[in-house]
């Protein structure tokens, strides 16, 4: 009886005799969830930008073909070429000059600013622009120099430098 | 007895926060550094794609007949590529207002990079006709640099960047040059040569004959740093370098 009382002594269950065991045991749980759910976080981020890049990379190809566009008709044959599921995109190309401003990449989406325009033809892709891109969507640009036949030219058809720009977006 | 019960407890739980907050570093530190060695090899790439297409449409580029004119209200225009050629099969080198339009014209094409990035276009020939009769100081009979321009940002006082045009004439081989610049820029990004075949007249026993030369085109670009330094304590643009002149 009097052995019963000792033990009993100070012992106030099975869990609470553990209670001060079971902190650190909760705090180690929630630094391990906590760090878990930081590197799932960080491994999706990556892997939708490394996914937005490739996609761009994949575009930029599959519009500069042999890096020389001849005219407008090609141009939109690469384009319709182009297929992407589950991502926006925006091609265009713009001039080259000497003194070359930075492109804003809402107004270039959006309103199709500084996008080369031969007579009535915009050199964009996809030409219908359904989707816009806003100003916290996830963003990647590609810019590849190619050549362009300009039959416009005083002399006739020349072949100039001019800018590929692909914005992909999510 | 319970008492060490209890304290056997408290320290299993303690070696098991210490093992869960090593395994918690070793987990974020690993997701800090996840994808950047993919995402510095897809950078590189983009930049070697970047310099290929850039020598692909200089080389493409059709320039104004006269210098002084613009490509879309010029009377006759050329291909630069056909300039380059006409002006080295009769002297070995390109002609003062050819250097002008390959200048104008990589500095197009390059515009959009041109804020932060400096950059080395060259033409090299391995052979060239004649062969130099001295010979050239590191040896090689022959081979030497047709053209370099070299456009590069000297950081002044009060990181004053001006941006300075150069031709070059180095005398060095060309594994030496370009290493010179690829061993001191940050992120020098270079790719493979374009190689293109000229033609020279060589006077040959008071005969014309017509030489095949092979030429290559480079391009080194890099982020914008100042006058890189080269042998010894001298910079790069000196004449045991790169030997530069700035373009007035």
């Amino acid at each position: 009886m009097k052995r019963n009382k000792i033990c009993a002594r100070g012992f106030i269950g099975p869990i609470g005799d553990d209670l001060p065991s079971l902190v650190p045991l909760v705090f180690a749980l929630v630094i391990f969830f906590a760090s878990f759910y930081q590197a799932l976080s960080v491994y999706n981020t990556t892997k939708g930008r490394f996914g937005l890049v490739d996609e761009a990379l994949r575009i930029s190809h599959a519009l500069l073909g042999d890096r020389q566009i001849d005219n407008y008709a090609e141009f939109s044959q690469l384009c319709t070429s182009v297929n992407v599921r589950g991502l926006n995109f925006k091609a265009g190309l713009v001039e080259l000059s000497d003194s070359f401003a930075p492109i804003d990449i809402y107004s270039f989406v959006n309103e199709n600013s500084r996008i080369y325009k031969s007579g009535d033809l915009l050199f964009a892709c996809p030409q219908e622009q359904t989707e816009r891109i806003l100003r916290d969507s996830t963003v990647t640009v590609h810019m590849l120099p190619v050549s362009y036949r300009d039959a416009n030219a005083k002399s006739g058809t020349v072949t100039r430098p001019m800018l590929m720009v692909v914005v992909v977006w999510e | 007895m319970s008492a060490q019960r209890g304290q056997a407890s408290i320290t299993d739980a303690f070696f098991i926060l210490l093992i869960v907050s090593v395994l918690a570093i070793t987990m974020a530190s690993v997701s800090f550094t996840y994808g950047r060695d993919v995402e510095r090899a897809l950078l590189s790439f983009y930049s070697e794609d970047y310099i290929s297409s850039t020598l692909r449409v200089l080389l493409e580029s059709s320039v104004p007949r006269f210098v002084d004119e613009n490509l879309l209200t010029a009377d006759e225009v050329d291909d630069l590529l056909t300039k380059m050629k006409e002006d080295y099969a009769n002297t070995g080198t390109f002609a003062e207002d050819t250097k002008i339009l390959i200048k104008r014209t990589i500095d197009t094409i390059l515009s959009p990079r041109a804020a932060s990035y400096d950059y080395m276009l060259y033409f090299w020939t391995p052979k060239d006709y004649p062969p130099d009769p001295k010979g050239m100081p590191h040896g090689n009979e022959s081979d030497r640099f047709i053209f370099v321009y070299l456009k590069i940002s000297d950081v002044g006082e009060g990181n004053n960047v001006e941006r300075k045009e150069y031709f070059c004439e180095p005398q060095i081989p060309l594994k030496e040059a370009t290493n010179m610049v690829l061993e001191r820029a940050p992120e020098a990004a270079k790719t493979r040569s374009i190689t293109t075949l000229f033609t020279r007249f060589v006077q040959s026993s008071g005969e014309i004959e017509q030489k095949d030369v092979v030429v290559f085109t480079g391009l080194i670009i890099w982020h914008t740093v100042g006058i890189l330094p080269g042998k010894g304590s001298e910079s790069i643009l000196t004449e045991s370098n790169l030997n530069c002149k700035l373009i007035s």
